[in-house]
């Protein structure tokens, strides 16, 4: 049975400022989405009356965005953090305030300025302080950031079903070749096999092909109630269901978390609201920070059993031409980094049928957001109808 | 960079983990109440909510429960060490600990193999606690 909240709003404007080494402030590049994503919508500021803010890793843009931004009267404002889960919870919280009549119009806006001019990519997440001692001991076993962790869990899903480092690229070269299709994306030059295995180790099972870009930047969508949103200027993206996960392990063993992420729970949440089975979606627009993370991810929602990931993506499904069409601009690996955004983006791109020579079947969009590691979730059900 | 940095400054929170490490042990937090085990160092149970923490000697005894290969160096001790292998450990306390195996072939190591804690002492005393492969 569909939930009555299912559809009942939608996303009617998306604002995306230029990205990658763009050198300004956050909360400028968060300022300049939202003029966008208003443009975009045919909206006025005036009628701008809701605020959602979430930012990056520098931490750069926060709740006085609204002054920057010359908001003098607004009906919804926080700020926000789930990590890769704030974009999709965002859009969720924007969701049931404008279907319930809380606000109008409200701007969900996310924007990070790591890469700093002079300085190499990656030392834009290196180094983060730890809280106490013995914590501190993480980055002097070289356990920084969140590539080793990632890739300590690569390495235990080949162990454990026998995946390998091909199957691992053929996600990489997916993306890439949607990628090619994507002006806005900024690694857009051909990638083989051969190519993807000569790429530098980072961590190894990760080359660095394995890893998604680091980029400055700012994106923000503005989420309406549905009837509001059939007299905007673009295509309404219904929101059809929604779910989150949050998942931790507080040290323990006994849990698998590198193995199932919080997805397994949070998908058939999603789908039940949507009235919705799996084989229902059409398209994919996965959080992919790595690409063991789009494998795992498609394992968690069953888009193929657990373990069974390695050969489902090996034969190419994911990218053009493919029968399961994933991260269609490219995705965090290709296009850019905006954290939850990125999958958004795309996703609002294809849902009104915009997405030129790398639109694919759009009848049901599959969103999801992924924060920590495989800690923070949030899903999205986006479809250009209502029901 | 000397190898006098390599070792934080102990909190007073986490005090009894460094000097158990210096004298050849693994000392973990331990509730005294339902006890349950903690890493790194709590102020109260994540299982029972209790305050009274307490340390004990863990067995350093586990197995690997993931790891990986660290190709570049981020921190002057991984320097002379590439590729260093990174692993989760659990241990047969049910702490799963983040950490390293060493004395062991890189490509070798396997997701289940059993590991023992061992010790890497540094030229100003410092002693990190780390695994290696189980000898028995």
């Amino acid at each position: 049975m569909v939930h009555p909240m299912s559809g009942k709003a939608a996303i009617c404007g998306l604002g995306m400022t230029e990205m990658g080494r763009v050198y300004r402030s956050a909360n400028d590049l968060a300022a300049e989405a939202v003029h966008l994503a208003l443009a975009d919508a045919g909206l006025e500021k005036s009628q701008l009356d809701g605020l959602l803010i979430n930012a990056g890793q520098t931490r750069g843009v926060n709740l006085g965005l609204h002054q920057t931004l010359g908001l003098k009267e607004l009906k919804v404002l926080t700020f926000m953090q789930g990590y890769g889960s704030s974009a999709g919870q965002m859009v969720q919280y924007a969701a049931m305030a404008v279907a319930n009549g809380m606000a109008d119009y409200i701007a969900c806006v996310f924007a990070d300025d790591p890469l700093q001019e002079g300085k190499r990519t990656g030392d834009a997440y290196a180094n983060r302080s730890r809280p106490d001692a013995m914590a501190s001991l993480y980055p002097i076993y070289g356990v920084t950031g969140a590539i080793p962790m990632y890739a300590m869990g690569a390495q235990r899903h080949m162990d454990t079903y026998g995946t390998t480092q091909e199957q691992l690229g053929a996600i990489a070269i997916g993306q890439r070749q949607w990628a090619a299709l994507n002006p806005q994306a900024s690694k857009r030059e051909a990638l083989d096999m051969a190519g993807y295995l000569a790429s530098p180790w980072v961590v190894e099972p990760f080359h660095v092909l394995d890893c998604c870009l680091v980029s400055n930047g700012g994106v923000a969508v503005i989420v309406t109630s549905a009837e509001r949103a059939t007299d905007s200027a673009q295509p309404p993206v219904y929101i059809r269901g929604w779910a989150q996960q949050h998942n931790h392990d507080v040290g323990r063993a006994g849990h698998d978390p590198l193995l199932v992420g919080p997805g397994a729970k949070a998908g058939p949440r999603a789908l039940a609201m949507a009235g919705a089975k799996l084989g229902d979606v059409t398209q994919c627009q996965l959080y992919d920070c790595y690409t063991y993370t789009v494998l795992v991810t498609l394992e968690d929602y069953g888009f193929c059993d657990k373990g069974e990931g390695g050969p489902f993506v090996e034969d190419g499904k994911l990218g053009p031409g493919g029968n399961l069409p994933t991260n269609t601009g490219g995705g965090e690996l290709s296009s850019f980094y905006m954290w939850g955004m990125t999958p958004i983006t795309e996703a609002v791109i294809q849902g009104r049928g915009q997405a030129g020579e790398r639109q694919a079947p759009n009848d049901l969009i599959l969103v999801t957001g992924n924060g920590g590691i495989l800690n923070y979730h949030a899903t999205l059900l986006l479809s250009p109808d209502a029901a | 960079m000397t190898d006098n940095t390599w070792i934080p400054e102990p909190t007073d929170a986490s005090r009894p983990f460094f000097e158990g490490a210096r004298e050849g042990r693994l000392r973990l937090q331990i509730c005294g109440d339902c006890g349950s085990w903690a890493y790194p160092v709590t102020t109260l149970c994540q299982e029972c909510g209790s305050r009274n923490i307490g340390w004990a000697d863990a067995s350093g005894r586990g197995v690997v429960y993931a790891h990986a290969r660290l190709a570049r160096p981020y921190h002057p001790r991984h320097t002379d060490r590439l590729p260093l292998v990174l692993a989760e450990v659990d241990l047969d306390e049910g702490i799963r600990m983040v950490t390293n195996v060493v004395d062991v072939d890189p490509a070798g190591l396997k997701v289940g193999d059993a590991v023992e804690l061992t010790f890497e002492t540094f030229a100003d005393g410092g002693v990190l606690p780390v695994f290696k492969p189980a000898t028995s």
